[in-house]
């Protein structure tokens, strides 16, 4: 039993917690934010391919720090480590895309401002 | 008696207590995570509405936020090798590499703050905007949660300062690096959303 769940400390204190694993994880750290600074600093990307970027190197390091820093996926972080950091993506998704999706929506469908409809009855005018 | 001695001096070893609290401190940073993304979700609809004030092109600084960035990663950083040495149970450097930790995560929150103060005064403050009040929640919501990591870290260096690396500080430790772990990750997404993409 006890060779089957070996305690979390002493699993990070013999494979996790390693001064390499955390001068890489920490390079790694380091390499993409810079990107994403001389990305947005200099411009030298626009629009939706800016957007997908950023977010790609955001989850990128996401990952890092989770594999390098939280050690996740060493043997001694327990199947209901992961369930609940899976359930937690879950409802953050939930969360975010449906919150973004609702108010899209909902501002697509607000009623238009004053100046919008005094345009629009303009542009109609004549059968006014 | 002796046999009480030489268990005193002893590596301590960990018992199956330390993995329920650290499960029970995952689940509470997943919950944590949580209330971020609600309040990121508030940012993403809210950032365009800036009712006449200025939008984050205006008023971020990218190479002023590269340094708080860089500030907290090499904090998190210096967390994980404090740590390593409380599992080799070395008292000295892990006063020291948490030490560092602290400064470099006061030094955040005092660049954070004067970037807040700085907006405040120039009139750009969180009533000015939707916009810049769900900026000031967001930001300033991980500001407190690095600022309790800090009272926390201070309190638990004088800890082993006086009373020396028992097991409970050693587990007190672990939490403490996991919760300044998370909180980078937080700010990695604050970067990217907020301050990357407010300013490009």
């Amino acid at each position: 039993m006890d060779i089957e769940t070996p305690n979390i400390l002493e699993d990070w204190k013999d494979h996790g917690a390693k001064i390499q694993v955390y001068i890489v994880g920490f390079a790694i750290s380091i390499l993409l934010t810079l990107i994403a600074f001389v990305i947005t600093f200099y411009h030298l990307l626009s629009g939706w391919e800016n957007v997908a970027l950023l977010i790609f190197l955001a989850i990128l390091q996401l990952f890092v720090q989770l594999i390098f820093f939280f050690h996740i996926g060493s043997k001694a972080q327990s199947k209901w480590n992961i369930l609940i950091f899976l359930f937690m993506i879950m409802i953050v998704a939930i969360l975010v895309i449906g919150s973004l999706w609702i108010m899209t929506n909902l501002n697509s469908k607000m009623m238009p401002t004053t100046k919008q409809m005094i345009q629009y009855m303009n542009a109609q005018g004549a059968a006014l | 008696m002796e046999s009480v001695n030489t268990q005193i001096q002893q590596v301590p070893k960990y018992d199956k207590t330390d993995d329920t609290i650290v499960f029970g401190f995952w689940v509470y940073l997943m919950t944590d995570c949580v209330l971020f993304a609600a309040l990121f979700a508030v940012y993403a609809v809210l950032h365009n509405n800036t009712f006449g004030g200025p939008d984050g092109a205006q008023i971020f600084s990218p190479s002023y936020v590269l340094v708080e960035t860089i500030a907290l990663l090499t904090s998190s950083f210096t967390c994980g090798i404090g740590l390593i040495s409380a599992y080799n149970m070395q008292k000295n450097r892990v006063i020291g590499w948490f030490s560092v930790t602290f400064l470099l995560g006061l030094s955040f929150v005092v660049m954070e703050v004067a970037e807040f103060s700085h907006l405040i005064h120039s009139g750009d403050s969180f009533k000015r905007s939707a916009f810049l009040s769900s900026y000031f929640t967001l930001v300033g919501t991980h500001g407190l949660h690095v600022t309790v990591g800090l009272i926390g870290m201070l309190i638990l260096i004088i800890r082993i300062y006086t009373k020396g690396l028992t097991k409970a500080s050693v587990r007190r430790l672990t939490l403490l690096s996991l919760f300044w772990h998370f909180l980078d990750i937080i700010w990695i997404f604050i970067f990217t959303i907020v301050y990357m993409l407010g300013f490009s």
